[in-house]
């Protein structure tokens, strides 16, 4: 079948026809495109198998990773445009530095408590992991902050992507750095309570996040925090809890 | 190509409209009884009810309470979400959330027939 | 398009203080779900109870009737007005206390003004608006 493929480039909308066989992607015509019609277009690609998030676009007006939108489903007519919320480098290629200092800010790897001398594994069938199982997935693609209104109205808004990886990092008992990741996420404009829960970022989240979830999960633990107090959780249960998993 | 919303966001200005529109009848509401109570005011609330039982009436006040229904099923979904359900579901609990309130206005609309229809 | 500006943290991440919460945004979700009830109750009183305007009038000069109006009055203003003040702070610039100040205001002579309504049928005429 002949797919038109409309690119906002740049320079301003482009119009190109692929040909394209059944169980094509979007990231197969974008190929075929710079292949054989015009090498100057530009876009990012890497794995190809939605594991590395470099190619999200919009896709039809939704946001997706090329690799992993089949053309068929699309219909004949394909629009293509860079993410929204982030700066356009060329094309389809976007400048993620945005998106990524959001994630720094919450410093985003695990910080273990002191007491913690060894590697501690959080097995696969244990609580804590399935705790924080739901939303490790996450490949940075950056798909969640374009589709998120709430930064288009909100700018400093840290997004979907780095609170859920903030919910992540909390909800781990191994993490040190609770309460100034809770600080941090707590912000009047830039933490959780300016989610309008519209939840477009689990809609669009090629990993099946649900960052929503994350977010009401961070309200709900500043509150607790407030008016109970921290759980307490002392270094011999902790270590209890681990052996008692692994 | 204008992005494409999805239902949540929809709701949301579904949400922040209505509850812009309630703000104002509350307003509306009050300014009408001070002028009804007003020593050059009717002080005749039977004269006022006459009025205000006529079907173009009728037809606001079940208009206010579709609006306010948008407003307190919406509310209450966006409560059930806080506590992290219904989040994967969201477009089914939109959909159900405006379901019962058509519903319920639609029992009104039945109640209020008699009023309607002279 | 917005861009994101860089970001720093607005609070200080001092270890000794509580991580900060959004009271209007929790008072906004109870003062909801409290409405619900009070409006309930308020439709019923004023609709479905024996709708005859005269029988409405003298009804609203019993205490409870009146409280559940009072607190009606209340809460409505209070959810409104922080609703407004949500849509507003979105758009403004750093923490506009003058906006605070002017909500309260509005509320407090909303929530008189509508007292001063319901005091009208005690005394057939109300005690400020001449």
């Amino acid at each position: 079948m002949t797919v038109t493929v409309r690119i906002a480039r740049t320079s301003g909308e482009q119009v190109f026809a692929v040909e394209s066989l059944a169980q094509q992607t979007v990231l197969d015509a974008l190929f075929y495109i710079q292949n054989e019609l015009d090498p100057t277009v530009s876009f990012r690609c890497s794995c190809r198998v939605g594991m590395c998030g470099s190619c999200g676009m919009v896709i039809n007006g939704k946001e997706g990773l090329a690799c992993r939108t089949s053309l068929k489903p699309l219909g004949g007519d394909v629009t293509l445009q860079p993410l929204r919320h982030v700066p356009v480098i060329k094309d389809l290629v976007v400048d993620m530095e945005g998106f990524f200092s959001k994630y720094r800010m919450i410093e985003p790897y695990l910080q273990p408590r002191s007491e913690i001398v060894a590697p501690i594994v959080a097995p696969l069938d244990s609580h804590i992991r399935q705790e924080i199982d739901l939303g490790l997935e996450c490949i940075s693609c950056g798909l969640c902050l374009s589709a998120c209104d709430v930064v288009g109205m909100v700018p400093e808004f840290l997004g979907p992507a780095a609170l859920n990886r903030a919910y992540n990092l909390i909800a781990d008992v191994r993490d040190d750095k609770t309460e100034e990741r809770l600080r941090v996420v707590g912000q009047s404009r830039a933490g959780v309570w300016q989610c309008h829960t519209h939840m477009s970022c689990v809609e669009v989240c090629p990993k099946n996040i649900a960052p929503t979830r994350a977010i009401a999960h961070l309200k709900r633990t500043l509150i607790r925090r407030r008016v109970v107090g921290p759980k307490k959780r002392p270094i011999p249960k902790l270590q209890r809890i681990l052996q008692e998993e692994i | 190509m204008p992005h494409k919303h999805t239902r949540g966001y929809k709701a949301f200005w579904a949400h922040r409209v209505s509850g812009l529109l309630i703000l104002g009848y509350l307003y509306l509401h009050l300014c009408l009884l001070s002028a009804v109570l007003l020593p050059s005011g009717s002080h005749d609330f039977n004269a006022v009810a006459k009025v205000v039982e006529q079907p173009i009436f009728i037809v606001a006040d079940l208009v206010l309470f579709a609006i306010i229904l948008v407003h307190v099923l919406n509310g209450l979904r966006l409560i059930v979400a806080d506590f992290g359900w219904m989040i994967r579901e969201n477009r089914f609990a939109i959909w159900l959330s405006m379901a019962v309130g058509a519903i319920m206005v639609l029992i009104a609309v039945l109640t209020l027939m008699p009023h309607l229809v002279g | 398009m917005a861009t994101p500006s860089p970001v720093k943290p607005e609070v200080s991440t001092a270890r000794s203080s509580t991580p900060p919460v959004s009271w209007a945004w929790i008072l906004q979700r109870f003062s909801g779900l409290l409405l619900l009830v009070f409006l309930a109750g308020h439709l019923w009183v004023e609709h479905f109870m024996n709708a005859r305007v005269d029988v409405i009038a003298s009804r609203l000069t019993h205490g409870i009737y009146d409280t559940l109006d009072i607190g009606l009055l209340i809460v409505v203003v209070y959810h409104g007005l922080n609703g407004l003040r949500g849509i507003l702070k979105e758009t403004l610039e750093g923490r506009a206390v003058w906006l605070d100040y002017t909500l309260s205001c509005l509320g407090i002579v909303t929530v008189v003004w509508g007292v001063d309504i319901l005091w009208a049928f005690w005394y057939h005429r109300p005690f400020l608006i001449f």
